[in-house]
């Protein structure tokens, strides 16, 4: 028998047997269906829920961020601004705040008038605001300029300064607001300065004035423009000048 | 039923008829198994995956006679089959050796039972076993059978010669007195 009369041979005999079992196995259709039968239905799709969740977290706290990082690169350093209502009480004109202005008395001359003992008439105000300073060099970011004292009366008293007047016009209904300016004064005043230029020493007893630091504080009452109508509302807010301003005293 | 309705409502995720057509075809397909893999819970495996993918791809299938339907199912499960027997390399490769003639008594070839037959296949070792198997009993050529098992052609050759020239011996110890 050839080659191929053996192949053929196999080939039927094996075909007989495709629809019986093999007979040394225990195996039967109905087992296998029963392990089959579950994994061929339909399975419900799985939700991945936690993968939505987490690209819903990621969203939201992308766009929490975003909108804070907005937020911070918009804010400016906000000043509060005090807003207070207050009428007029009194109708201020330039022209009668010109004639007050003009109306104060004029001082003397004379240096018992012109001087006044500090700790006997002058207001304890008027002596805050206004203190003599000895120290040399002294200097502030303020003006600074030397003062006008006499030197009679520099160790005792201390001069009464000239009423100080600004050239701001004022306005029709003005509310004050103060603002504070210190000046450091020269060591050495007018009188020291003139008498060392005439040859006098610094020994001399005249010229020995306190070491003591001198300031001088001046309360400038500034009218703040508001608008005609009285109950308007106005800010508080002072308009300080710039620093470096040179102001005429 | 005929099998193209049955095809058709086993498409449609219809378990009766998925059953129906999973007992027409789960015998002869287990012997299949059974022929390549000797070991039953391997076979069972291998008959269950490619049952599986039978009702998986069904939609794809392209009926056209009776003998297509079993054509395709035999293809998926030996592929199966294959696919055990790659996973576990067991194959039993040698160099080509001369093709023996065969020569088989024709009065002695009458008294042997598809039984005795069968049970000398799987005494093969399981590269002859299974290159024969691709050859004689489903018809592959050597160039398939080398681009199943990703093997040259020659080596596919050299299994079958080998296997042929085994199965004699086999029929010689078994005291089967013809010639291979």
């Amino acid at each position: 028998m050839q080659s191929d009369n053996l192949e053929n041979l196999f080939r039927e005999k094996v075909e007989e047997l495709q629809h019986t079992p093999p007979p040394q196995f225990n195996w039967t259709p109905e087992k296998s269906w029963e392990k089959l039968a579950p994994a061929l239905q339909p399975k419900p799709r799985k939700l991945n829920r936690g993968f939505y969740w987490g690209v819903a977290a990621g969203l939201v706290l992308a766009l929490a961020a975003g909108l804070s990082l907005f937020r911070l690169s918009e804010i400016e350093p906000v000043q509060t601004i005090a807003v207070t209502t207050v009428p007029a009480q009194q109708q201020i004109k330039p022209s009668s705040l010109r004639a007050k202005l003009s109306q104060q008395p004029e001082i003397p001359s004379t240096p018992e008038n012109s001087v006044i003992p500090a700790q006997a008439t002058t207001p304890t105000s008027r002596t805050k605001a206004f203190v003599a300073s000895q120290k040399t060099e002294k200097t502030t970011s303020s003006v600074s300029e030397n003062a006008p004292t006499l030197p009679e009366q520099q160790q005792t008293f201390l001069p009464v300064p000239e009423p100080v007047t600004l050239s701001a016009t004022p306005a029709a209904e003005s509310k004050t607001s103060s603002i504070k300016i210190t000046v450091v004064l020269g060591a050495k005043t007018l009188a020291q300065q003139e008498a060392l230029a005439m040859g006098a020493t610094s020994d001399t007893p005249d010229l020995q004035t306190p070491q003591k630091k001198r300031k001088l504080r001046l309360r400038i009452q500034k009218p703040e423009p508001v608008s005609p109508d009285q109950y308007q509302l106005a800010t508080t807010k002072p308009s300080l000048p710039a620093i470096g301003t040179r102001i005429k005293l | 039923m005929k099998e193209e309705q049955l095809i058709r409502q086993c498409r449609q995720g219809d378990g009766k008829a998925q059953k129906q057509l999973y007992e027409a075809y789960a015998t002869p397909m287990f012997r299949i198994c059974c022929r390549y893999l000797k070991d039953q819970h391997e076979a069972e495996d291998a008959l269950l995956k490619g049952f599986q993918k039978v009702f998986t791809n069904l939609q794809g299938f392209e009926y056209r006679t009776d003998k297509d339907l079993a054509g395709w199912i035999k293809r998926i499960v030996v592929n199966e089959c294959l696919m055990v027997l790659r996973k576990a390399n067991n194959f039993h490769l040698s160099s080509l050796s001369e093709d023996l003639p065969i020569l088989v008594e024709e009065d002695i070839y009458s008294t042997l039972s598809a039984e005795d037959i069968y049970g000398l296949i799987l005494e093969l070792p399981n590269g002859y076993r299974t290159v024969f198997n691709l050859y004689v009993i489903e018809g592959y050529s050597h160039k398939e059978i080398a681009e199943q098992l990703q093997i040259s052609e020659l080596t596919s050759r050299s299994q079958l010669s080998k296997a042929k020239a085994m199965l004699r011996n086999l029929l010689t110890k078994n005291q089967l007195n013809f010639a291979v």
